[in-house]
């Protein structure tokens, strides 16, 4: 950060004397200067994501690169106006410029973002996990979800009713092991409201947990909802009651997760491919200003 | 019934280790956005490069003049690589002429020093600070050593001198006579009735570098005939031409016989001669004594003649510019009133004041801050156009 404030502070003291003595221009001495230190400056930060490609690489610390990549990205802005003389200029060089705005400011948007949202995400979110492995955890979560109910439905002769079975063959390990031993105790009456509620209110939700109508969208709904189902079923399923309640609760929290990554993510979309774009134009440009 | 237990086990259990090695949206959707922003920049220029149009490449709009050498960069920029290197002033000289400041001047800067390009279609492009002109003008040295003007000016407010045609105490020159004060003070008449702008921007002597918005001349035709008609005889109810003496002479005599043509009767009455001829010799001699020594008189001194000949009428030498190496717009100070900058003219009583207000007046708003410009080129031209030459076109329509 000092480095980067002492060279934004050299090139000002520089471009104020030349600003006022003569019409500033991108192809005079200190134009050209100013315009192939911020082209650098991009190239260095362009830098960053083919470090990231390389993490194993001895090049510095991936947060010295970060840092780089902040503070110096910032001086582009200063260094690229005064290269331009604060003017527009032409078609290509607007559109540079333009980049160069964008780029800047979702560059900015993006560091508050990295900066503020993995504390919300620590918070919000204590069962985060691999962000592209959601759908994967989800899919075992219903599984694990499905198990615990079919446990409580056995027939008398020991066989499962199949009417409640949705997890898939493939997930067959996160079942197995969790089976308990002795067979859960419900009077039928019981076990059909049970039946009930788990088809229309918890798979649905397990399914499809980014339905914001469902009441075990919202934690503390969900919580009421559980504890009147745990007033209306026998002791013998309270466990069992427990454990779906569990397993909503993460499903929230993955959810949760989904929006965040968005957010902490979802700048790149915009910074990256203007990025390239800019730095490749930037190049041309370069080419062309030299041959004119 | 035990609860759920996450244990590290059990939570990495849950992922596919080789998860990394796919290719996630947000990841996926960045490479191509990428691909298709870039892509669509490249075909942009490209589409311009197959054209033969460089104008993408162009460092700001041309000016309107320019603007058919807009997609072609080497006609003015030259061929080849070109750093460190400006346009010649070959190049603009090709097309245009560009007459020398002062001959005597010891720094001549580039062309494009001060027209300046590529800086929007509707900027002039001489219109530049006055940087470049103080730079010799504030110490101003000549290869002679003898400066004809001021050798210190920094700007219009400081080391500008007075106007020449002011500072030295001179009168008027026009050989005429004329009074402000009878005609604006005593008449009522307004300015306008006399002094009208010359209709337009460029209306002045149509050269390059005239004066815009200059006064055009007051003629006697057009402003004084109303009031001041040229009688010179109740018989005649003609007025004489605006025009030399003998002219005025062989109006009058023609006027005058074809009057006794047709009202012989008055002949050989008393006191006046009986034939035609002699009547027209006598009246004429005393219509011409009335017209030179009054009628003509109020405005011309006019140089009796020796002998019997026609007075002869000096040059009116009535000055149509009075800055000479400055260019001044009356159009564009049209919302003042007149009386504001040129404040004697309503007590003037003599054509030999000057009636042309002083750089202290200018200075009240030119120069000064969110006012009016006080860049030199606002009244000054810096190529002597006088020393101007035609140019010798030498591009066909399809070069250009």
């Amino acid at each position: 950060m000092f480095t980067a404030l002492v060279a934004f502070l050299a090139a000002l003291a520089a471009y104020v004397p030349y600003s006022l003595t003569s019409r500033p221009r991108g192809g005079s001495a200190l134009g050209l200067t100013y315009g192939i230190t911020g082209y650098g400056i991009m190239l260095f930060a362009g830098l960053l994501g083919a470090r990231k490609k390389v993490p194993v690489w001895r090049l510095g610390r991936a947060q010295s690169w970060m840092r780089g990549h902040i503070w110096f990205g910032l001086l582009t802005l200063p260094m690229i106006l005064f290269h331009s003389g604060f003017a527009r200029g032409g078609p290509l060089t607007s559109l540079l410029m333009l980049l160069l705005c964008v780029v800047f400011l979702s560059g900015l948007t993006g560091a508050a973002i990295q900066h503020f949202v993995p504390g919300l995400m620590k918070s919000m979110v204590p069962l985060e996990t691999i962000y592209e492995e959601i759908p994967r955890v989800r899919e075992q979560l219903r599984a694990e979800a499905d198990n615990l109910v079919r446990l409580c439905f056995r027939h008398p002769e020991g066989k499962l009713e199949p009417a409640l079975v949705s997890a898939p063959a493939s997930f067959p390990r996160a079942a197995s092991g969790t089976e308990p031993e002795e067979m859960v105790e419900m009077e039928a009456e019981e076990r059909e409201y049970f039946r009930d509620v788990y088809g229309n209110m918890i798979l649905p939700f397990l399914k499809n947990p980014g339905r914001r109508e469902s009441v075990l969208a919202n934690t503390e709904k969900a919580g009421a909802f559980f504890e009147a189902l745990r007033r209306r079923l026998p002791a013998s399923v309270h466990g069992s009651i427990d454990d779906l309640e569990n397993i909503c609760e993460e499903e929230r929290q993955l959810s949760r997760q989904q929006s965040l990554y968005l957010w902490l993510h979802g700048w790149l979309l915009v910074h990256v491919p203007l990025s390239i774009a800019l730095i490749v134009l930037g190049g041309i440009h370069a080419v062309e200003a030299l041959r004119y | 019934m035990a609860g759920r237990i996450r244990t590290t086990k059990k939570l990495a259990q849950r992922i596919d280790r080789g998860y990394f090695r796919r290719l996630f949206p947000i990841p996926f959707w960045r490479r191509i956005f990428s691909l298709l922003v870039v892509g669509v920049c490249l075909v942009w220029l490209g589409f311009h490069a197959a054209a033969h149009d460089e104008s993408p490449y162009s460092s700001g709009p041309l000016t309107v003049q320019h603007a058919i050498l807009g997609g072609n960069c080497a006609s003015c920029h030259g061929q080849g690589l070109a750093v460190g290197r400006r346009i010649k002033d070959q190049a603009c000289l090709s097309c245009h002429d560009g007459p020398v400041h002062n001959a005597a001047q010891t720094f001549s800067p580039a062309c494009v020093e001060c027209h300046v390009e590529h800086k929007g279609t509707e900027r002039l492009i001489a219109a530049q600070g006055s940087q470049l002109c103080t730079s010799c003008h504030s110490n101003l040295h000549t290869r002679s050593g003898k400066t004809q003007v001021a050798a210190n000016i920094e700007s219009f407010t400081h080391g500008h001198p007075e106007f020449s045609v002011l500072r030295s105490g001179a009168a008027d020159p026009a050989a005429i006579k004329f009074n402000h004060k009878a005609h604006v003070g005593d008449l009522s008449q307004k300015c306008g009735d006399c002094h009208h702008a010359g209709g337009g921007v460029n209306d002045g002597a149509g050269a390059a570098g005239s004066p815009r918005g200059v006064m055009r001349p007051v003629g006697y035709q057009e402003q004084c005939s109303t009031c001041h008609p040229l009688s010179f005889d109740d018989k005649i109810p003609d007025a004489a031409p605006h025009d030399k003496p003998e002219v005025v002479h062989e109006f009058v005599t023609r006027k005058l016989r074809e009057y006794i043509a047709g009202h012989a009767s008055e002949l050989g009455k008393a006191g006046t001669p009986r034939n035609a001829a002699e009547w027209v010799r006598s009246q004429v001699e005393v219509d011409e004594k009335q017209l030179w020594t009054t009628t003509c008189d109020r405005c011309h001194t006019l140089h009796p003649a020796a002998g019997a000949g026609l007075p002869s009428v000096p040059e009116t030498k009535i000055s149509h510019r009075w800055f000479t190496k400055a260019k001044f717009d009356h159009s564009a100070h049209q919302e003042l009133q007149c009386v504001s900058c040129h404040a004697n003219a309503a007590s003037s009583t003599k054509a030999s004041d000057v009636l042309l207000p002083g750089i202290r007046t200018c200075q009240e708003c030119h120069g000064v801050a969110a006012k009016a410009s006080g860049e030199c080129s606002t009244c000054h031209l810096y190529h002597d156009w006088t020393k101007g030459r035609p140019v010798d076109g030498k591009f066909t329509i399809k070069q250009l």
